[in-house]
């Protein structure tokens, strides 16, 4: 009978392991902004590879990024760029140590993206989980 | 040093008592190891070793510090710790105060590095290039000369879906550099002055990019023995040798495909003086990311059909023509995680001569670690 218990509880925690890293694994990528438009990736790539650029409308912006560690940073650069963690920080190493400039601002988390975007007067441009995206926000871009 | 760095070392150390949000402190490193199978062994730009592993012509330390400030503007400085002058000393790479009016457009002004080659812009980090030191035969082909004081504009701009750099650059340079041989050191001050150049880089997605660039300035290089009873190496000690406008071109391109990584550049300097020769060099290098290792293969090659200055090992106190060197390497690099790669080379190196009985060859081991943090 412990066997069977033991063997349920394994299977049930497994089912949720998945089911959980499953779920995470699918949440989108929204990259957000305070005005409605849009963005292609190849515009979103000179923006955060710059550290800033202009939106189709002729718009300047500011990227926002987050510290490395976090989950939502490693698969926005993965599903937008095809890029990890690794070639990102080899890039910015490249960049930093030739003087052509620093990475875009980290700050801790969506929250915070969100505070700048919307009580700010500059043009701020950030990503995050779809389901951390306030309803004040525009969706320039959605990355599944 | 230049005032304007005495300016710009104030304004960061401003900066940072001040206390500004985006002050930036990064380091890197390279800790190598390189030898020759010949008693003595005189790599361009590196010194001179022999057949006892030594740590001098390529190891390094720099430690970068930069900050955003408002309004667009930005300074930033790099200094390295390195072995040059026959001895390890501590010295500005590069520090600029750079402006940013609109994305696409940055002015800058200070000490600068030129971007002559793909590589020159990170030739001191060894973290951000596969091999263990760019090929010599093509990045020795301006000497010492990598940094000038002045000013450049910079733009950057979206084109068919990668980007277009475009950098135009003027100032000058006073440059001493060394032999770095310890049984004969001699040096050659090198003065540029009337430099213009201009760089096009055009990055497609990091996948391919191609870079040429061409400069021109006058050139005046004097040259000095240090040895008590050496004499000049050029001439009189003391008299100007070159006073010559120079020009220099390269084009190159990098591919990182499918794993597959094809590296090349062909340059070539133009000057008609005594102490540098007009020359031509190229090199092309393969290879193939495994995982987290890269073997590769590399090729190159330099010539002078009227030979250039070159400090002969067998007889380091005589001056003699070279003719030709060329190289062939075969090398892995390995990351061993986001901060640190390791690089292992073997490279035989050949040396032709105008008096051909002065050519040799040396087998060159290197290995490196190089870090950033």
């Amino acid at each position: 009978m412990d066997d069977i218990m033991k063997k349920s509880i394994a299977s049930l925690f497994a089912i949720t392991l998945f089911l959980y890293t499953h779920s995470a694994r699918a949440e989108a990528i929204v990259v957000v902004s305070n005005a409605p438009g849009s963005i292609s990736t190849e515009e979103l790539r000179n923006i955060y590879f710059q550290n800033g650029g202009r939106l189709s409308n002729g718009q300047v912006v500011t990227p926002l990024d987050y510290k490395e560690d976090n989950s939502a940073r490693e698969r926005f650069y993965q599903r937008a760029f095809g890029r990890s963690r690794v070639q990102m920080k080899a890039y910015w190493a490249q960049r930093i140590f030739t003087g052509k400039g620093n990475p875009p601002q980290s700050i801790e988390n969506a929250k915070e993206a969100v505070n700048l975007i919307t009580a700010k007067s500059a043009s701020y441009i950030a990503y995050m989980n779809e389901s951390e995206a306030d309803s004040k926000l525009a969706v320039l871009l959605r990355l599944p | 040093m230049p005032k304007i760095i005495y300016l710009l070392l104030m304004l960061s150390s401003a900066s940072a008592w001040a206390g500004v949000p985006t002050l930036e402190i990064k380091g890197f490193g390279t800790a190598g190891l390189v030898r020759a199978d010949t008693p003595s062994f005189f790599l361009p730009e590196y010194g001179t070793f022999g057949q006892r592993p030594t740590f001098s012509p390529n190891t390094r330390f720099g430690l970068n510090v930069s900050s955003n400030l408002s309004d667009g503007w930005t300074v930033a400085s790099q200094f390295i710790a390195e072995n040059v002058n026959l001895g390890y000393t501590v010295s500005l790479d590069w520090g600029f105060v750079s402006y940013q009016p609109i994305p696409e457009l940055a002015l800058r002004g200070g000490r600068l590095i030129i971007s002559t080659w793909l590589f020159s812009q990170q030739i001191k980090v060894g973290y951000s290039y596969l091999w263990v030191r760019p090929p010599v035969e093509v990045y020795s082909l301006l000497g010492g000369f990598t940094n000038i004081n002045g000013a450049s504009i910079l733009s950057h701009l979206p084109l068919g879906g990668g980007e277009l750099s475009t950098e135009v650059y003027s100032g000058l340079e006073d440059e001493k550099t060394y032999t770095n041989n310890p049984a004969s050191p001699t040096s050659t001050d090198i003065r540029i002055t009337d430099l213009i150049g201009v760089d096009l880089n055009y990055s497609y997605k990091d996948i391919w990019t191609v870079h040429a660039s061409y400069l021109q300035a006058r050139v005046v290089a004097t040259a000095y023995s240090q040895a008590p009873v050496a004499g000049p190496i050029f001439g009189t000690v003391n008299t100007p040798l070159d006073l010559h406008l120079g020009r220099f071109f390269s084009v190159g391109g990098k591919m990182d495909y499918n794993n597959f990584i094809f590296i090349t550049e062909v340059a070539r300097r133009l000057i008609d003086g005594q102490a540098l020769q007009t020359a031509s060099a190229w090199y092309a290098t393969l290879g193939y990311r495994i995982s987290k290792i890269t073997p590769y293969l590399s090729y190159a090659w330099q010539g002078s059909l009227s030979g250039s200055f070159y400090v002969h090992p067998d007889a380091p106190t005589v001056t003699t023509l070279k003719k030709e060197l060329y190289s062939y390497l075969v090398g892995v690099n390995a990351q061993v995680n986001d901060s640190v790669i390791l690089k292992a080379e073997w490279e035989p190196a050949f040396y032709k001569f105008i008096d051909s009985t002065k050519d040799f060859r040396a087998n060159i081991a290197s290995v490196s670690a190089n870090f950033i943090f």
